[in-house]
């Protein structure tokens, strides 16, 4: 198959995807809105009535590392173990496995694109107008997506066979969330703890989000540069995986 | 016929890792060429890696040991509802099956209203699938797998699908292929079929080909064979 047929498939079934998930449930599509609305909520009861921040802004800034945070998690999360799904479409077709986990991801995105109109509205809505430095908005969006399709095609390549990664990955999940400056700012953290921590490229594109939508500043380039340059690394190892592996998770017993 | 070699396997051996356990070689050394326009029957009992080595022909599966030439690489298997989602409708579900199987988005969509007439389930198409009863299911399963057309066409068994009158009706749509001037390789366990629709027949024993070549003596060497294991069987 040619690379224009495999693009066709991933839009074709991230469509489907999410036409199957909006029919699956009673109130459909508006879990794509409600879902993330109970979790933001849920941050918001806790940092700001009872652990009463003092960050300036505290709620748009909790806002915006939320919802990134939460495109990157539930696309790792959903995509990792997808191809275990696909071994017996793999025992019958002669098919690139990597479009699985990319499709995982085109979903989760296109989620995260209705979320993120509702912040920017919300931003707008509270007096965050936005000038021209709102455009690099774009730029990290897209390093992000790329980011992110890193991670995934790199953990849904070897997890099929090494499942137990799955329960590391969780964890290390979790662990990324606390050091991501999500609900707090890395500003706090003593030194040297604090410049290894801004090494994680998650940090990096939640913090200079909040810098563009916040502050209406433009982004720090060299941040962006080194993530898009992570991403890159992480893209070409992980498809450089799945090419070694194709004819291998055919053999794989079906879970 | 036409005398082009299409593909050609040697010494084909094909194993199963597992965990904590010894592999499992469901091929052992299987060695048989294809005809441009011939119907190959592979024959032999459960568990002699007829299905395995269908897929290995179809390039699924990747043989550990051996060499195989392929002189084109449009070779796929009969497969029967691919990629189906239960929540989507009858044309969402041939076009994703379809385009999983290499057809062109637009070139299923022209062969929609044929699928729909040839399903005859007009009323009930433009609804989810897993409304459909299952016998729907498998003919638009069917309706799809007759519009992939490889050079090289792999079949596992299942000639027919459905209820008693589509039955017949895949069935003859099925045999007309295999008699038309399509290459076929076709896995069954029903003697008759394979008398009634191969030119050459390989036998195959334990993950080895015991032998090939024309079908009445394979099929005649191959009964001879059951029986034996059979009486042995009822002996001891």
């Amino acid at each position: 198959m040619t690379f224009k047929q495999y693009l066709a498939i991933i839009v074709f079934k991230t469509k489907a995807e999410l036409q199957a998930e909006r029919q699956r449930t009673y109130l459909g599509f508006i879990w794509w809105i409600l879902e993330p609305l109970m979790f933001l909520a849920i941050f918001y009861v806790v940092f700001v009535h009872i652990r009463q921040s003092n960050t300036e802004n505290f709620v748009q800034f909790l806002l915006i590392g939320l919802i990134l945070w939460q495109w990157f998690k539930s696309s790792i999360s959903q995509s990792s173990s997808v191809i275990l799904y696909q071994i017996n479409l793999l025992r019958q077709v002669r098919i690139a496995a990597w479009i699985f986990p990319i499709i995982k991801v085109a979903a989760n995105t296109v989620k995260f694109l209705i979320v993120f109109t509702l912040l920017l509205l919300f931003l707008w809505s509270t007096g965050f107008h936005l000038n021209l430095n709102f455009l690099y908005i774009i730029e990290i969006l897209i390093i992000l997506f790329l980011f992110i399709n890193g991670c995934v095609l790199c953990l849904a390549a070897i997890i099929p066979f090494v499942p137990d990664i799955r329960v590391i990955v969780d964890n290390i999940l979790l662990g990324l969330f606390f050091v991501s400056g999500v609900f707090f700012s890395i500003d706090v953290i003593p030194e040297p703890i604090k410049s290894y921590l801004s090494l994680n490229p998650m940090y990096k594109m939640i913090d200079n989000s909040r810098e563009v939508l916040i502050n209406n500043a433009a982004p720090n380039q060299f941040d962006l540069l080194y993530v898009f340059i992570f991403a890159c690394i992480l893209i070409t190892i992980g498809l450089t995986l799945f090419k070694r592996f194709q004819n291998h998770y055919a053999k794989l017993s079906e879970t | 016929m036409n005398n082009m070699e299409l593909m050609k396997l040697e010494n084909i051996g094909l194993s199963f890792k597992r965990k904590g356990k010894e592999p499992i070689h469901a091929i052992k050394d299987v060695s048989f060429n294809l005809m441009e326009g011939e119907t190959l029957g592979i024959i032999g009992r459960n568990g002699a890696g007829k299905s395995t080595l269908l897929r290995v022909l179809a390039g699924t599966y990747l043989a550990d040991t051996g060499s195989i030439v392929r002189n084109t690489e449009s070779c796929a298997l009969l497969t029967l509802q691919l990629g189906f989602v239960p929540y989507l409708n009858g044309v969402d579900n041939a076009i994703l099956s379809g385009m999983l199987q290499g057809l062109d988005k637009t070139h299923i969509e022209s062969k929609i209203n044929k699928i729909i007439e040839y399903t005859e389930i007009e009323e009930m198409f433009y609804e989810p699938i897993n409304t459909w009863s299952t016998g729907m299911v498998q003919r638009l399963g069917f309706a799809i797998a007759l519009e992939i057309k490889p050079k090289i066409l792999l079949i596992d068994e299942s000639l027919s699908v459905g209820d008693m009158a589509f039955k017949k009706k895949s069935e003859a749509a099925i045999k007309q292929r295999i008699k038309s001037n399509q290459t076929v390789v076709l896995v069954s366990h029903s003697i008759p079929t394979i008398r009634e629709l191969c030119d050459r027949v390989v036998w195959i024993e334990n993950g080895e080909t015991q032998a090939q070549g024309d079908t009445n003596e394979m099929i005649k060497l191959y009964n001879q064979h059951m029986q034996k294991s059979m009486s042995n069987k009822l002996w001891v």
